[in-house]
């Protein structure tokens, strides 16, 4: 199993379009960090796993991602991101022995969950208030007893409405607690990874 | 949907189960989920009227709990409220199963000492938080705050400034092996002459201690929020006198 690696997922022909766009920033930082996508078909351009779609595009493979990567420190990167600098601080964290290293989002508080479909949202903010949210666009994680539970957890939760995939994490974090650690918002909508949210809808 | 009734001292937005969502006015009783209901209690934008339900369902059982003061001598009072906590003045310490170390310079309310301890909770089987803390409230980052000598060791350990900063006057600890390691390192550092943002986080990134981070502004709209809610009230009751000064107007 390789030590790091870089988690592309990619369903649909734009979303493969914009994960070409957005490998072609990352290789200009971190040429030597192996790449893989997941999409539902074979890729020619890079290393694919072909992996089934379920509900919404991509949020699948996302809480699947633990068993799909073969990578021990992986690092996910949504495909409408585009790279800027340089993104070894997060498998450092890792390195400290954080199990996942990610950005909080810019919606917070009264704006929490506000993406989800209602009645997922009235039932999250029922079941855990709102929490701090993490924004999955941008993930470091290390594999372990933790992070395996974790996504296990994240999986069972996304199964009960199939859609995004945010509002699972929190009620799965809950739930299975993991080391967490905050990078600044350059990481994911900043300065070092630029992030054109939404950019992969059709 | 099941859960806690509370009555709101702000207006607030709650869903019904089929995610409708209902506008509520101060003064109203609404039914939400526990986790919520303790949040709105601490921010002060609800409360349970009976005294004894208030502390039962915002705080639970509170009696490991205790607050470790970084200033000898100050009065905890202002802090806790009526809440049977301990106190001490062990400093950056776990004295206490739960311990909540406080700087008196970051202003709590008794409520919001409560609720931190919530966080800490053993509940069932579920693994649980070892440390509930606060981040700090807009994008700051650990390269906006210290000297220069902190961000360059900050950045040497951590490989980059560009995290976000907690607040470290107000940490919530559940006493195991990792958190007593954090502390010693907190306490070492502060020893050391690093500053309190950076000895904070570098202590907490070397040991890694599982953590809740309260999302920032958690406390702070209480007041804003009231104020906004008696203005509606003025302007609701002007309204209406407008109202029914042309209806009287009309009938003669």
């Amino acid at each position: 199993m390789n030590e790091r690696g870089v988690c592309y997922v990619a369903y649909g022909r734009k979303a493969e379009q914009e994960t070409r766009d957005a490998i072609s920033t990352l290789t200009i930082y971190h040429s030597t960090l192996p790449i893989i996508v997941i999409s539902d078909r074979k890729q020619t351009w890079c290393r694919t796993i072909v992996f089934e779609d379920k509900g919404m595009p991509g949020r699948w493979a996302k809480v699947n991602l633990y068993n799909l990567s073969p990578y021990s420190q992986t690092l996910f990167l949504d495909a409408d991101t585009r790279i800027y600098g340089d993104l070894s601080a997060g498998f450092r964290a890792l390195e400290a022995g954080w199990d996942i290293a990610i950005v909080p989002s810019t919606k917070q508080g009264n704006e929490a969950f506000h993406h989800l479909g209602k009645v997922e949202r009235a039932v999250t903010l029922n079941e855990i208030g709102t929490p701090l949210q993490l924004n999955t666009g941008v993930m470091w994680f290390a594999r372990n007893e933790r992070t395996e539970k974790l996504w296990a957890e994240w999986r069972k939760e996304w199964l009960r409405w199939k859609d995004k995939d945010q509002g699972a994490l929190h009620r799965a974090l809950i739930k299975t607690p993991a080391r967490v650690w905050l990078m600044g918002r350059a990481y994911n909508g900043g300065v070092i990874v630029a992030h054109r949210f939404g950019g992969c809808k059709a | 949907m099941a859960g806690v009734w509370i009555q709101l001292k702000t207006a607030r937005t709650i869903y019904r189960a089929d995610g409708t969502p209902e506008n509520k006015q101060p003064g109203n009783w609404v039914q939400i989920g526990k986790a919520q209901a303790r949040e709105w209690i601490a921010d002060g934008s609800a409360c349970i009227p009976d005294e004894t339900k208030h502390r039962a369902v915002l705080a639970g059982d509170l009696k490991d709990c205790g607050v470790s003061v970084r200033v000898p001598g100050v009065d905890a009072k202002p802090a806790i409220g009526r809440y049977e906590l301990a106190v001490s003045f062990a400093g950056i310490a776990l004295p206490y199963v739960r311990t909540l170390v406080w700087h008196p310079e970051y202003a709590l309310l008794p409520d919001q000492s409560a609720y931190g301890f919530t966080k800490l909770e053993v509940v069932d089987e579920h693994d649980t938080w070892e440390m509930a803390a606060i981040l700090t409230a807009g994008d700051m980052t650990m390269g906006m705050v210290g000297s220069e000598a902190d961000r360059q060791g900050t950045q040497k350990l951590i490989g980059t400034l560009d995290v976000p900063v907690y607040e470290s006057r107000a940490v919530w600890l559940r006493r195991t092996g990792n958190t007593e390691k954090m502390v010693m390192a907190w306490a070492e550092l502060l020893a050391q002459g690093v500053g309190e943002e950076h000895a904070f986080l570098r202590a907490l990134y070397a040991t890694a201690p599982l953590t809740c981070t309260l999302k920032p502004g958690w406390m702070r709209n209480w007041y804003e929020e009231e104020q906004r809610a008696l203005e509606w009230k003025r302007k609701a009751a002007k309204a209406r006198k407008r109202v029914k000064g042309r209806v009287v107007q009309a009938a003669r």
